[in-house]
């Protein structure tokens, strides 16, 4: 439960699910590459030819790409607007991986295949779905919160009290980052709900994420310390890119090549941390599970499957009537356990949502 | 010897100028119009409450029995004037009575005693409008004869709008104070720019269109609360407490065509100077940091106009940051004072401040000193001050970088200029010469600024430099503290580069403005291809000595093959012109040796081709290679070469698919 230990352990988790990384990158790259593609296309057709090409090598030239985009505007401007209406469906499509991977660090040590990647997907999509539309209506009602009561605060709720952008930017320097801090640990609930989702087969949403955040809030600093690593990580990525892709340049083929190697890392590393923070989520959250629950760390020990997470325990007298999705049955005992353990302040006769 | 030359050539040069001076050379200007005004300012409600002594002299041979005015403010007194009724939208309509403005003439008086104030009628010269009160007309009982002067006695009542178009106020105790007083039009007379007869020039107000007055002598006295910092058009003569809450500073403002002020509690005042020029920065406290972007840029724009146009010959100049509530007032250029615009800076490379400063600064020149009709002929200053802002920025803060310089990201302001126009939906929507208020369907600042400010350009591409700085300067001497219209312009560069170039534009350059100025046209040069092929034996049957025979044809090789040593290749290169404007242009065309060969082409016909029969293929050709032709609305297409590299593509197509990844992964974030 130290949450160092626990930030290298979803590190090494991910790594253990490479396949599924790389699953995941290879698609974003490839649904990157049909924007790339045909903006190159549209680049050789029309300007390929030209001498002023390569006034777009050394560094950027306003002229030569506005000429650019003035007469091929609408070619471009098809290619920008598939990437506005893939990036939505991507991030659904997200969702629908989600359960997947969840249930990937759950099972983790059991062999990872990819059928039953896509099964857990189709198995939690609509539970993952709902908590996204739940954690999407959240990030919106805490950045209203946030920046109405900061707007009233500020300006008395009208900008006909806006004198000086003074109040603005320093209100901004205050405020983003409050914002930033809570939709962080909103998202971190988020993913601590993701994970009691597929580790209790609970069907009610909300409740999970409401005993996630007890959870979270409970055991702040450990959850919060842990989650804020892999953001730290993702800003020392972005500032070795930086750094690399200034001393690189990009004006010749072979700084191209090196580059395009630095981005993909860069990306690559990118979605890891992404995954880090789940696989770390997964873990920290067994090991609550397990200081809560005495009972089930010995059972864990006898498991030699997993680690931490007893994950395919017996199933236990079933009391609840509750209709279960058929594949949740293993998650029972999780499920029964849970509504002794003295945080949660919910028993689970919440409705369905 | 070479000194008694020089000094008969100065005697020479001093008697010239002495021959060409005005007959009003002890001032700087004719002073016709003379204003002594005084103020009291009321803050709580916000009016001005006003007596001017006007001052006239009728310049022209014919006598004068009526006056016009300007009454500005009336344009923001209802939706009915022609002003607010074109639907150009400056913020939202006030919701309360104390944000809409307007003047009252309550009396005036000739100097005679006659009381003129039953014979002021309400006038709209340029439209039907008649809610429009921007224009009086005043007859007077005693005719002014040429020559002669007149004095008038005019009681009035300013009520400031919320700040609209400039003017007005903002918060509480922010006063920006323009387009205020009963201002006299211009009296033209037949001949006078475009005048056939003698009339007034006097247009109502409209939302896309600015001023035209005549210069004079400015004494205003301003009555304002006394903890007001003030500042104003001219030099500051005199300031005392009226020992009841309020101040009297006394401004004098010589040789001018406007007087404008300002005054708010909240000013700090910078003082700084340039040779012999006094400037003074009033700024927010809040943008304290800007300091070096207002003054850095002034002074490189003083610097610059100084050395290629001439001298600013004012002792003061007064630099305005309006506060953020008051931004409406930003950007906007007035003698000698001129405001900026209001902004935390970000990032040191957005140099938003330094253009407008140096804009409005321009301004100065263009349409203070030569005082251009800013309704009628918009290009004459917001053009020139376009070409001059993109000129002096780009001298100063790099041609490719003079506007933006963030990561990598970089944007000049000629570039920036040029853009405006060749982006334009419609370039053609209206010419240049157009009347601001008859750009009815938009266009007015794409054209006014940016089309003037690239043909600018490429006249002194096409002309050269110095022949270019030698028409401003002529064009500047010749009109400064007068009214030229377009065709005065032209004349100058008529007479300098026919002089300078000899015939080499032709008689004169009209051809030249028919087209950018007039004309509607666009120019798009295209090199459309280049081909190279063996040139082979002549093949076909030939009569030999009465018998027929046959050369057989060898294999007729394209270019794209090895390159045998003893072949002779035939080489064609066209270009097309794919717009209607016509402009001589260059076509360097290169060969594979790296020989290169500048062709002369008139421009004139759809099509035309060069063709070449030597031992090196043409690997690429550049139609217009330096540029010249600034207006051509597309630089990619006049070139192509045969050996093209397509590296700079990866690159962007790998930023491209970097950029993209970053989109995508944004998405999930926070989920
Ligand atoms: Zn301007």
């Amino acid at each position: 439960m130290n949450p160092i230990a626990i930030f290298f352990r979803g590190i090494w988790d991910t790594f253990r699910l490479f396949k599924m990384w790389l699953l995941i990158f290879l698609l974003i790259f490839v649904l990157a590459a049909t924007v790339a593609v045909p903006f190159a296309n549209v680049m050789q057709n029309s300007i390929g030819q030209s001498l002023e090409l390569q006034k777009l090598l050394p560094e950027y030239d306003h002229t030569v790409f506005s000429d650019f985009r003035n007469v091929h505007g609408d070619k471009l401007s098809g290619i920008l607007g598939q990437l506005f209406w893939m990036a939505p469906l991507f991030l659904l499509f997200y969702v629908f991986m989600s359960g997947g991977i969840v249930k990937a660090y759950d099972q983790i040590g059991q062999k990872f295949s990819f059928q039953e990647f896509w099964g857990n997907c189709t198995r939690y999509f609509w539970r993952f779905f709902r908590l996204f539309a739940w954690l999407l209506l959240f990030q919106g009602v805490l950045a209203g919160i946030v920046y109405g009561v900061a707007f009233f605060i500020v300006l008395g709720g009208s900008w006909d009290n806006l004198r000086t952008e003074t109040p603005i930017i320093n209100a901004a320097k205050i405020v983003i980052p409050i914002h930033l801090i809570l939709a962080t640990f909103l998202a971190m609930v988020g993913d601590y709900t993701k994970v009691r989702l597929v580790k209790h087969g609970n069907w009610l949403v909300i409740e999970e994420f409401f005993k996630a955040e007890f959870m979270c809030i409970r055991y702040f600093f450990r959850t919060y310390f842990a989650y804020l690593l892999d953001i730290v990580l993702l800003v020392g990525i972005y500032v070795l890119y930086w750094f690399l892709a200034g001393k690189i340049g990009m004006a010749s083929t072979s700084a191209i090549l090196i580059m395009l190697i630095i981005q993909t890392l860069t990306m690559f590393f990118r979605l890891g941390t992404r995954l880090f923070a789940l696989g770390s989520v997964n873990a920290m959250y067994d090991g609550i599970y397990a200081k809560e629950n005495p009972a089930s760390e010995e059972e864990a020990e006898e498991d030699e499957a997993t680690v931490v997470a007893p994950v395919a325990l017996a199933d236990t007298d079933r009391q609840e009537d509750r209709v279960e999705d058929e594949f949740d049955e293993e998650d029972q005992d999780y499920n029964e356990r849970e509504h002794i353990t003295d945080w949660s302040p919910y028993t689970g006769d919440g409705g369905k949502l | 010897m070479k000194h008694l030359i020089t000094c008969i050539l100065l005697l020479l040069t001093s008697l010239a100028v002495y021959a060409q001076t005005p007959a009003w050379a002890t001032n700087l200007s004719p002073r016709i119009a003379n204003y002594d005004i005084s103020v009291k300012l009321d803050t709580a409600k916000k009016t001005l409450t006003c007596k001017e002594r006007l001052n006239w002299r009728n310049d022209s041979p014919d006598v004068i029995t009526e006056l016009q005015f300007h009454l500005y403010l009336n344009a923001f007194k209802n939706t009915k004037s022609t002003f607010l009724r074109s639907g150009a939208r400056f913020g939202r309509l006030p919701d309360d009575e104390l944000g809409w403005g307007w003047v009252d003439v309550t009396k005036i008086i000739d100097e005679n005693g006659n009381d003129l104030t039953e014979n002021i009628k309400f006038i709209h010269p340029d439209d039907d409008n008649e809610d429009d009160q921007t224009v009086i007309s005043v007859t007077l009982e005693e005719p002014i004869r040429p020559g002669a002067s007149a004095n008038f006695d005019i009681d009035f009542i300013s009520k400031l709008p919320r700040i609209i178009a400039r003017t007005g106020f903002a918060g509480d105790d922010y006063y920006f104070v323009v387009q205020w007083f009963p201002k006299i039009g211009v009296y033209e007379e037949a001949g006078e720019r475009y005048a056939t007869e003698g009339q007034w020039n006097c247009h109502q107000f409209h939302a896309s269109t600015e001023f035209f007055a005549d210069f004079g002598v400015y004494n205003v006295d301003l009555t304002v609360p006394e903890g007001f910092v003030v500042g104003a058009s001219g030099v500051l003569k005199d300031e005392k407490s009226n020992g009841d809450g309020t101040k009297t500073v006394t401004y004098r403002a010589e040789d001018v065509i406007d007087f404008a002020w300002t005054a708010s509690p909240d000013f700090t005042v910078i003082e700084d100077k340039w040779n012999r020029v006094d400037i003074k920065l009033m700024i927010q406290p809040e943008h304290e940091h800007n300091a070096d972007k207002y003054l850095g840029s002034v002074k490189n724009s003083m610097e610059y106009l100084a050395k290629h146009v001439g001298d600013y010959p004012y002792k003061t100049l007064t630099i305005v940051d309006p506060p953020l509530y008051g931004i409406g007032s930003s950007g906007m250029e007035y003698p000698t004072l001129i405001t900026g615009v209001p902004g935390f800076t970000i990032h040191e490379g957005i140099r938003q401040i330094e253009t407008v400063t140096v804009h409005e600064f321009v301004h100065q020149y263009f349409m203070q000193l030569v005082a251009t009709n800013e309704q009628e002929e918009a290009w004459l200053d917001e053009g020139f001050t376009t070409y001059y802002e993109n000129a002096i920025m780009d001298h100063y803060y790099g041609e490719k970088t003079s506007t933006t310089d963030v990561g990598g990201y970089h944007t000049g302001d000629k570039e920036d200029s040029r853009l405006r126009y060749t982006g334009m939906k419609n370039p053609s929507v209206a010419p240049c010469a157009t009347p601001g208020w008859e750009f009815k369907f938009g266009g007015y600042g794409d054209i006014a600024y940016g089309k003037t400010g690239a043909w600018l350009e490429m006249l002194k591409r096409m002309v050269g430099t110095t022949t270019m700085d030698n028409i401003m300067k002529t064009y500047f001497e010749r009109w400064k503290f007068r009214h030229p219209c377009g065709q005065d312009f032209i004349d100058v560069v008529n007479e300098v580069v026919l002089r300078e170039h000899g015939d080499k534009f032709g008689d004169d350059m009209n051809w030249f403005f028919d087209q950018v100025l007039y004309g509607t046209e666009v120019c798009d040069y295209k090199l459309a291809s280049i081909s190279n092929r063996v040139a082979g034996e002549p093949v076909g049957i030939f009569d030999k000595e009465g018998e027929k025979e046959w050369a057989a044809p060898e294999d007729e090789k394209e270019t794209e093959e090895e390159n045998a040593e003893d072949e002779i290749y035939k080489s064609r290169v066209v270009v097309q012109r794919l717009g209607e404007m016509m402009m001589p242009v260059d076509i360097l065309v290169h060969f594979d040796n790296g020989d290169e060969v500048l062709e002369k082409w008139d421009g004139k016909s759809r099509n035309f081709e060069l063709r070449y029969e030597r031992p090196d293929k043409v690997t690429w050709a550049h139609v217009d290679p330096e540029q010249k032709i600034y207006m051509d609305l597309n630089f990619n297409n006049n070139s192509i070469t045969k050996e093209p590299d397509d590296t700079p593509i990866k690159k962007w197509a790998t930023k491209v698919l970097f950029w993209a990844q970053n989109v995508l992964q944004s998405m999930f974030f926070f989920f």
